[in-house]
């Protein structure tokens, strides 16, 4: 599937007789790296499925007016970030508790999760991303596991190159300090 | 390259993070990923029907209620305002009160009794009512019994 470029994804899906063709490659293309950053961020798989059906399909609605200048896996990774921080807050609201609590209540959901099979390191190492601001969390998956460059999360979280740096060197050091202590 | 410069950033913040990169431990269901693009394609398929259904049983009956709302509302006030009593009608006792006391008042207040029983248009004035001169006397010999101050000869030649 990779050998689709982003430009000829778009060609195919705008001027073909089958844009779900189109489309359906798209998915292929994008899925799992929505599903994974979606993933870090909510922990739970169920969660996570319906969020990422949910981005594609607001992907699906909104291509046709989609500006090719900005990149469709930085479009993708964007909606999918604010379709993640929606659900967040909406469990907020749903429940009135505080953001401490919901990662609290994810943190537990790892202890539970029949998905997750890490190692002692590796689930202290999830609590510890856990236990960041919600906007560092972010930006420690992106640079961490993604790889993204500043500039790409930059267009993505819609912040300055330098205020991510700083975000990000902060986030590092306070999950190494959590990984040495707990 | 890029790998190289991120990992080195990161050796030289947190180079006890570098050792755990690389393993993700969480997984996904078998064949998740397989099955992925066709229960999306699913969801797409039943989110336009659905919004397709809006428009057809939820968006139009609502144009339809709102419509048959004002129209009938429209029926409803000029039916009531086409039967609107146009006058106050009194009860029977009512009524027979009012006569009554007319009918008192008229002994001392003739030109306001006039007035009265004129629909109280007090801007009549009683030099505009023409009576005739045979009436007058007639309702005065019939029901008032003022003729009793005639002299007799003069009831006579009345008759």
């Amino acid at each position: 599937m990779e050998h689709y470029s982003d430009e000829q994804l778009l060609e195919l899906f705008h001027n073909s007789d089958n844009p779900n063709y189109a489309f359906n490659l798209l998915i292929k293309k994008y899925q799992e790296k929505v599903y994974w950053h979606v993933r870090r961020l909510v922990i739970d798989h169920e969660d996570t499925n319906d969020i990422v059906q949910d981005v594609f399909v607001k992907a699906w609605k909104n291509l046709d007016n989609f500006r090719a200048e900005s990149g469709l896996f930085t479009w993708l990774y964007r909606i999918a970030t604010n379709e993640a921080l929606t659900f967040l807050k909406s469990k907020k609201r749903r429940f009135f508790i505080p953001w401490h609590d919901v990662e609290n209540t994810l943190t537990q959901r790892l202890e539970t999760d029949a998905h997750f099979s890490g190692n002692e390191i590796q689930k202290k190492l999830q609590k510890a991303i856990l236990s960041l601001p919600e906007k560092q969390r972010i930006v420690f998956n992106l640079r961490y596991y993604d790889e993204l460059k500043y500039e790409e999360m930059s267009k993505i979280l819609d912040t300055s190159e330098g205020a991510l740096k700083a975000s990000y060197h902060h986030a590092a050091k306070k999950v190494e300090e959590y990984v040495k202590n707990h | 390259m890029k790998n190289d410069d991120i990992n080195k950033e990161l050796r030289d913040l947190a180079p006890g993070l570098e050792k755990l990169k690389g393993e993700n431990p969480f997984h996904v269901p078998a064949d998740y990923f397989e099955s992925l693009p066709e229960s999306i394609s699913s969801r797409i398929h039943s989110t336009s029907s659905s919004a397709k259904r809006d428009f057809g049983f939820f968006t139009l009956p609502r144009l339809a209620i709102i419509t048959t709302s004002v129209l009938l509302f429209a029926f409803l006030g000029y039916f009531f305002y086409l039967n609107m009593p146009s006058e106050t009608y009194l009860t029977e006792a009512e009524q027979e009160l009012f006569d009554n006391h007319l009918a008192w008042y008229s002994n001392y207040q003739t030109d306001a009794y006039y007035d009265i029983i004129m629909d109280n248009d007090n801007d009549t004035e009683m030099s505009e009512l023409v009576f005739d001169e045979d009436e007058v006397l007639d309702y005065l010999l019939s029901y008032t019994g003022y003729y009793l101050d005639f002299p007799p000869d003069a009831a006579e030649d009345l008759w």
